[in-house]
C-alpha cells in the first residue's frame, strides 16, 4: 500500500499489552515497515541477539525483565532501540537514553509521531529512504534537491519538509495541526493558516493541484 | 571558652590561692624560728660578754688587792674589758652604760631606756629592739648587769642581715616549688579531665552526624557514667527520629508507587484508544474486518478505563468520607449483598451460600457493603463456571468473624504479600478481561481500616482462596483487649 515498502525495515515490538502491539503493528504496516511481536523481556534479549532487526521498541514495563534490563543486556549490538513508556519522569528518559536508546517515547502517541521518531532513527543509522518517489517527483533527503521529470525544483525548508511528509505518508488523512506538530514543532500550534499556504505553494510549484486534496474539515491527504 | 579551658583555669586559680597560703603559713612560721634562733644567739652572746666583763673588773679589784673598787675604778675597768671584746659580722659594736650614760663611745641605735637613763631597778630584765639601717637588719640589745655594786647595762648591736637573707632565699624558693606544684597539678588535671571529657566529642560528632541525615549513626559508650547516659538518651533520640523518618519515606514511596501505578493504568488504555483511533482516522479506506476490530479494541479499552475511573472514584470517597458509624445489622446486610450481586453471578452460573449468626457492627453501612461486595467480585472473578461461593458470618470474641469462600484457581504464595498493592494484579490479561482495575483489595484494605478490623487472606492454588475478615461488634469497648481469632 506504500512504496516505502520496496525498503522495509524489519522492526521488534517488544510490548506486553496486547492491544498496544496491535497499534503499533498496524500503524508500522502503514508506514511501510515489517514487524514482529515480542511480550517477554528476556525472549526479546534472544531475539535480538539472533539479528535481522533494523530497529527496536522496546517497552520500559514488562513483566520479569524490564526494558531497562533488556537495554542494559543488549546495547553492545548496535541495533537502534526506541523506548516506549507510560512513565513520564525526566529520570526514566535520561535512563533511558543513558543506556544508549535513540529515543524515548511517552504513551499515548500518535500513530504519525510513531511513525516519524521511526523514521528518523532508521535514517540516523542509514537504515532510512534517501530518496523518496511520486510519479514523476523525486525527492533527496540526503542531498536536499527536488526534480519534476528531472527539472530541479527550487522549494523553502518548509516546503521541503512539508512535501516529505506527504511523500512519507501518502494516501492517508493528514490534519493540519499534525502537519504544523510534524514540519513547524508543535510550539506553533493553531497557526494553520501556515499550512495552507504552505500546500498551495507546493501544490504550484509540482503540479500536485489535483493529487494533494484537501480534506474538509480535516486536512490534506496526497493520493496515489 | 572550651569546658577543658574552664576547668583548667579554674582549678589552677584555686591551687594557686591554697599553696599561696600555706606558703605564707610557712614563712610566717619559719620567720618566727630564725628570728627567735637570731634574738637566742644575740642573747647568750650578750651574756657571755657581761659574764667577761664581770670577770674582767673582779680581775682588777683582785690585782690591785683591793677589797672593794670604788665607781671609777671599777667604771674603767669595766670599760677596759669591754672594750678588749673582739667586734665581728654579727656584733658590731658594743658598749656600756651607766645611769643612762655612756661609760666609752656610745652604741648607735641605743634608746634611753636601754640606758637605763630612769632608775635601773624600774627597768629589770633585757630589752631588745629591731631596725632596718644602711648596715641591712639589726638587732640592738640592752642587759644589765651588776659589777662591784654597780648597776651596768651592757648595749650590743648585732647584724641580723644574714638571717633575714636566708629567710627571703628560704620564701622565694617556697613560692616556687609552690608554683611548680600548682601548675603541675592544674595540668594533670586537665589530662584527667580531658581524657574523661573525651567521649564528649564522639558524642557530638555522632549527632552532628545524626543532623546531617545519617539516622543510622548509634553512640557506643561503655563508661557508665552521665556521659554513656546521655548517649543512650541520644540513641533513643535517633531510633525514635529514624522510624518517623522511615515512616514518612513509606507514605512518600507508596504515595509514589501508587501515582507512577496509575499513571500507568490510565495511559495504556489511552494508548490503544489514541493509536486505533488515529489509524482509523488516517488511513482513506479501512476494510471493514479492520475497522470492526480497530472499533471493539477501543470499545473494551475505553470500559476499563471506566471502571479504573469508577473505582478510583470510590476509593478517593472512602478516604474523604465523613465517617459515621452507626449499628449495623450484619444477618441483613448480608441479605442485600447477597441480592444486590446475584446478576453478576448468575451470569458464571455461580451459587451462593450465604448464612450469618445475629450480630451488629458498628460501621457505615453503604461502606460495609462495598467491602463484602468487593470480596465477592473478586472471589467471582477467580471462580470457574458452575462453583459455589461462601459468605458466613459469626461473632467471636468481642469480633464478627466474617469469611469469604471461594473454591476458584487461588493465589500462588509468592503473589500473597503483593495483593493488597494498589493496581496489583496476579494475571493482568486475565483480570482485564474481567474488567479489573487493581484497585478492589486496596478498597476493602481502607475500608476495613477505617473500622479498626483487618483480614486474612489463605489460599491454595487450584483450591481456592478464603478471606476471614474481623470487624469490631458494636459494644465491644469494654473486651477491647481480646485478640481477634485468639
Amino acid at each position: 500500500m506504500n512504496q516505502n515498502a520496496q525498503q522495509s525495515a524489519h522492526i521488534l515490538v517488544v510490548e506486553d499489552e496486547g492491544h498496544i502491539a496491535q497499534m503499533i503493528e498496524a500503524t508500522l504496516q502503514l508506514g511501510g515497515y515489517t514487524c514482529e511481536n515480542c511480550a517477554d523481556g528476556a525472549e526479546a534479549v534472544e531475539k535480538i541477539f539472533a539479528g535481522g532487526y533494523d530497529l527496536i521498541l522496546l517497552d520500559v514495563m514488562l513483566p520479569g525483565l524490564d526494558g531497562f534490563g533488556v537495554m542494559e543486556r543488549v546495547a553492545g549490538l548496535d541495533v537502534p532501540v526506541i523506548f516506549l513508556s507510560a512513565m513520564q519522569q525526566v529520570t526514566d528518559k535520561v535512563r533511558g537514553l543513558q543506556l544508549g536508546a535513540e529515543d524515548y517515547i511517552a504513551k499515548p502517541f500518535e500513530a504519525l509521531e510513531l511513525l516519524a521518531r521511526v523514521e528518523v532513527a532508521l535514517r540516523r543509522r542509514g537504515k532510512g529512504n534517501t530518496v523518496l518517489t511520486y510519479r514523476d517527483i523525486q525527492q533527496d533527503l540526503g542531498s536536499h534537491t527536488v526534480t519534476r521529470a528531472g527539472v530541479p525544483v527550487a522549494l523553502s525548508p518548509k516546503e521541503f519538509e512539508l512535501l516529505r511528509v506527504f511523500l512519507q505518508h501518502q494516501d492517508l488523512a493528514l490534519t493540519r495541526e499534525k502537519l504544523l506538530a510534524l514540519v513547524w514543532g508543535y510550539e506553533f500550534a493553531g497557526e494553520t493558516r501556515t499550512v495552507d499556504i504552505h500546500v498551495q505553494r507546493l501544490r504550484q510549484k509540482l503540479g500536485l493541484a489535483d493529487k494533494l486534496v484537501t480534506l474538509p474539515r480535516v486536512g490534506y491527504r496526497l493520493e496515489k | 571558652m572550651k569546658l577543658w579551658q574552664k576547668i583548667f583555669l579554674g582549678t589552677l586559680a584555686l591551687m594557686v590561692l591554697c599553696t599561696s597560703l600555706l606558703t605564707l603559713l610557712f614563712v610566717r612560721e619559719s620567720w618566727q624560728t630564725v628570728w627567735d634562733e637570731q634574738l637566742d644567739r644575740a642573747l647568750t652572746q650578750q651574756q657571755y660578754l657581761a659574764r667577761l666583763i664581770k670577770t674582767g673588773v673582779v680581775s682588777t679589784r683582785l690585782q690591785n688587792g683591793l677589797m672593794m673598787l670604788d665607781a671609777d675604778a671599777a667604771d674603767a675597768a669595766a670599760v677596759r674589758s669591754a672594750s678588749s671584746q673582739l667586734t665581728d659580722e654579727f656584733l658590731l659594736q658594743l658598749g656600756l652604760y651607766r645611769d643612762g650614760q655612756a661609760l666609752d663611745r656610745p652604741v648607735d641605735g641605743c634608746t634611753d631606756a636601754m640606758a637605763g637613763a630612769q632608775d635601773a631597778a624600774e627597768i629589770p630584765g633585757t630589752l631588745y629592739e629591731f631596725s632596718r639601717g644602711e648596715e641591712g637588719a639589726v638587732l640592738v640589745c640592752s642587759l644589765p648587769f651588776t659589777a662591784e655594786q654597780q648597776a651596768y647595762r651592757l648595749v650590743c648591736r648585732f647584724s641580723v642581715q644574714a638571717g633575714v637573707d636566708r629567710l627571703a632565699g628560704q620564701s622565694l624558693r617556697l613560692v616556687a616549688v609552690s608554683l611548680t606544684v600548682s601548675l603541675a597539678g592544674a595540668g594533670l588535671l586537665v589530662v584527667v579531665v580531658r581524657t574523661m571529657l573525651r567521649p564528649l566529642h564522639t558524642l557530638s560528632r555522632t549527632a552532628r552526624r545524626i543532623a546531617g541525615g545519617d539516622y543510622a549513626q548509634r553512640l557506643e559508650l561503655t563508661s557508665g557514667d552521665e556521659l554513656a547516659g546521655l548517649a543512650q538518651d541520644m540513641n533513643r533520640l535517633a531510633r525514635a527520629v529514624q522510624q518517623r523518618v522511615d515512616q514518612l519515606e513509606n507514605t512518600a514511596e507508596s504515595q509514589k508507587t501508587f501515582t507512577a501505578n496509575m499513571a500507568h493504568e490510565m495511559k495504556t488504555p489511552l494508548t490503544s484508544i489514541l493509536g486505533f483511533a488515529d489509524l482509523l482516522q488516517l488511513q482513506k479506506q479501512v476494510p471493514d474486518e479492520q475497522r470492526m476490530r480497530y472499533a471493539g479494541i477501543i470499545v473494551e479499552e475505553t470500559r476499563r478505563l471506566r471502571s479504573l475511573s469508577g473505582k478510583l472514584m470510590e476509593l478517593l470517597a472512602v478516604e474523604n468520607r465523613n465517617l459515621v458509624l452507626t449499628p449495623v445489622d450484619m444477618p441483613g446486610l448480608f441479605k442485600e449483598v447477597a441480592t444486590a450481586i446475584q446478576p453478576l453471578l448468575a451470569g458464571g452460573r455461580l451459587r451462593l451460600e450465604e448464612y450469618c449468626q445475629p450480630m451488629v457492627v458498628n460501621g457505615d453501612r453503604e461502606l460495609l457493603k462495598s467491602l463484602l461486595y468487593n470480596f465477592l467480585d473478586n472471589a467471582r472473578k477467580a471462580s470457574p463456571a458452575g462453583s459455589r461461593l461462601v459468605l458466613a458470618g459469626r461473632p467471636q470474641n468481642g469480633w464478627a468473624e466474617i469469611c469469604i469462600r471461594d473454591y476458584g484457581r487461588g493465589i500462588p504464595a509468592a503473589e500473597l504479600d503483593k495483593i493488597r498493592q494498589p493496581f496489583y494484579m496476579v494475571d493482568k490479561s486475565r483480570a482485564r478481561k474481567a474488567g479489573g482495575a487493581g484497585l478492589g483489595l486496596a478498597l476493602c484494605e481502607q475500608i476495613v481500616r477505617i473500622h479498626g478490623g483487618r483480614y486474612e487472606v489463605d489460599s491454595r492454588v487450584g483450591q481456592g482462596t478464603l478471606i476471614t475478615l474481623y470487624l469490631p461488634l458494636a459494644g465491644r469497648e469494654e473486651r477491647k483487649e481480646t485478640d481477634p481469632g485468639a
